[in-house]
């Protein structure tokens, strides 16, 4: 808010500007100054009584009257209100997206602890600058925040309505007006070139006082402010509304599409195929998931040795813990071996529903040792663990390298060698797994891009 | 040693080429699994002194965000594909989308498969070569 005060300094400071420029001469193209150069002038004014010649002023310009504006807009440094006010508009922004974090820190903990793990292990960076719309983040949550601006945006264009007094400012045709200390006077002009124009004396009318002129020009500043700030709210309702946010705000969006929806997914890309890896809420623990994509599988047990059989696409799960410590700080790390917990069918696991742990083969003890890993570095703050040849740099990274080594094995790891619990076509008939009946299938499938293991 | 042309991207992590004989290689359009493998492990091993070297930390940058973690995942990409190629099952490469088993794979010419993919960075003029190594495993 500009003050009483604010305001008077400010039209003291155009006063004395004005002043110091001298006579100013408003003309109907805009406003000229007196020139210091005869030949360099554009235009000369020859101000006269009846067949006598008072005075001639020689003038440079024009300065359009929205220039002038903004010299003043500098000259009083609104730049640095408007700074101010883009500040503190931020700030509303955040406590809209804060109040509602307050209920949601735990999820915002989780959350960034998962962010984390996508940029740094699996190649997704959505800290930064992140589409919304590719997050899979409806655009209804960002409504207490589009709503603040709009109200802003409605503030901002009422204030651009001083713009009209550019009407009262500037001369009709045929009229030239002076403006000096004594106030901004009109005389009749008759322009007999475009350079030369004469001026009738006689024809003196006083327009307005000097510092009704003031006010004039310092209501056509705020005019200006007010069209700069909505240039900039404008800007910022597009990029919030085509999914563009900041990573403070992202965060608060992602925690409330997390509490809403319970689950978060991102895209990524394991040795060259698309999946999704997911956070997901579940019975009041929260779960980092990735999603085994569909796919082809031919059996080689059983009655069914050589029938493919179509695996939909499952979450494997694994529960994550957020801990504080005693230094108050906050971690978060995995604690459990990788589970199911949707109705589906697999080798890998036993039973069909309910949560049942995906059983790893020889890779168990290695995945086991990853988790103990995770929580030794959070818990301890230890910059790596070794394990096998592995180095586990943090728990985002032992749970990056849990997701993906459990990917690869619920996905290929049923071959022969295997011991799985059943054989992939006795899956048949649960949560969409089926056996392909006909090569036409197949080959529809193959086309569809889906991987066949043979 | 020479300012890399060249860079192997192993399941995401760059290994500039700084030897001759690899680039060598490339241009004779005959690479394979160990080579990538050997230069890797001179990169890893000569780590200190590359790095000094113009054009090298150029050629990672576009493709790294965390420099202070690279040799422990470098080390890593090298042990899984050490046990990889010692196990020679359970184990697959991918390149743009095939999928090879280790074993089968580690005769195969790489450029047979894939070409350098030239690449404008903000560094400059690179050519990468890329390929995943998974870990498959078994179920039970």
């Amino acid at each position: 808010m500009v003050s009483s005060r604010d305001v008077l300094n400010y039209l003291n400071k155009i006063k004395e500007f004005l002043l110091e420029l001298g006579e100013l001469f408003f003309l109907p193209d805009g406003i000229y100054i007196q020139s210091v150069s005869r030949t360099l002038a554009e235009k000369v004014l020859i101000f006269e009584h009846p067949n006598r010649v008072v005075r001639e002023v020689f003038l440079t310009g024009p300065i359009y009257i929205s220039e002038f504006v903004r010299l003043i807009y500098r000259l009083l440094h609104l730049e640095e209100y408007l700074r101010r006010y883009l500040d503190n508009l931020n700030a509303r922004i955040r406590s809209v997206i804060n109040m509602e974090l307050v209920e949601m820190t735990k999820h915002v903990i989780y959350i960034e602890f998962f962010l984390n793990m996508l940029k740094r292990w699996f190649n997704v960076d959505v800290s930064k600058k992140a589409l919304i719309k590719e997050l899979g983040v409806s655009r209804e949550h960002l409504g207490s925040v589009l709503e603040l601006i709009k109200g802003e945006i409605t503030n901002a264009y009422l204030g651009t309505s001083h713009r009209s007094l550019v009407s009262r400012i500037l001369p009709s045709e045929n009229r030239v007006r002076v403006l000096s200390k004594d106030g901004l006077l009109e005389y009749s002009a008759n322009a007999v070139s475009i350079s030369r124009v004469y001026v009738s004396l006689d024809s003196e009318r006083p327009v307005a006082g000097l510092s009704e002129v003031l006010n004039w020009l310092y209501l056509l500043v705020t005019a200006n402010l007010e069209l700069e700030k909505l240039r900039n709210l404008m800007m910022l309702k597009k990029e919030l509304e085509s999914g563009f946010l900041s990573h403070d705000q992202l965060l608060g969006v992602l925690a409330k599409e997390f509490r809403e929806k319970g689950f978060i997914s991102m895209p990524v890309n394991i040795g060259n195929i698309e999946t999704e890896i997911r956070l997901r809420s579940e019975g009041g623990c929260v779960y980092a998931c990735i999603s085994t994509g569909e796919y082809v599988v031919k059996e080689y047990l059983g009655s069914q040795e050589g029938a493919y059989v179509y695996f939909p696409s499952a979450d494997v799960c694994i529960e994550l813990k957020v801990k504080q410590l005693s230094d108050e700080d906050f971690v978060v790390y995995p604690v459990e071996v990788p589970v199911m917990l949707d109705e589906y069918a697999h080798p890998s696991v036993r039973g069909n529903k309910g949560k049942r742990n995906v059983c790893l083969g020889r890779d168990e003890s290695f995945i086991n040792k990853l988790i103990i890993a995770a929580k030794d570095i959070a818990e301890r703050k230890k910059e790596k663990v070794e394990i096998d040849g592995f180095t586990v740099l943090s728990p985002e990274h032992a749970l990056a390298e849990v997701l993906k080594r459990v990917f690869a094995i619920i996905r290929y790891g049923y071959k022969p060698g295997a011991t799985p619990y059943r054989t992939a076509a006795s899956c048949a008939g649960v949560a969409g797994v089926r056996i392909i009946i006909s090569n036409r299938e197949l080959e529809e499938l193959r086309r569809r891009g889906l991987e066949i293991l043979e | 040693m020479i300012a890399p042309k060249y860079v192997f991207i192993v399941n995401g992590t760059p290994i500039p080429v700084t030897r001759t004989e690899t680039a060598k290689k490339i241009e004779s359009n005959n690479l394979k699994l160990k080579d990538i493998l050997e230069e890797a492990k001179y990169f890893l091993g000569n780590y200190n002194n590359l790095i000094q070297l113009k054009g090298v930390l150029e050629a990672m940058l576009p493709f790294i965000s965390e420099l202070h973690i690279y040799e422990d995942d470098l080390r890593n990409k090298i042990n899984l594909l050490e046990a990889g190629i010692a196990s020679g099952e359970d184990f697959s490469i991918r390149i743009d989308s095939k999928r090879f088993s280790v074993k089968g794979f580690l005769d195969m010419n790489i450029l047979e498969i894939t070409k350098p993919v030239q690449r404008n960075t903000d560094y400059g003029l690179i050519y990468t070569i890329e390929l995943s190594c998974l870990k498959e495993g078994r179920v039970g």
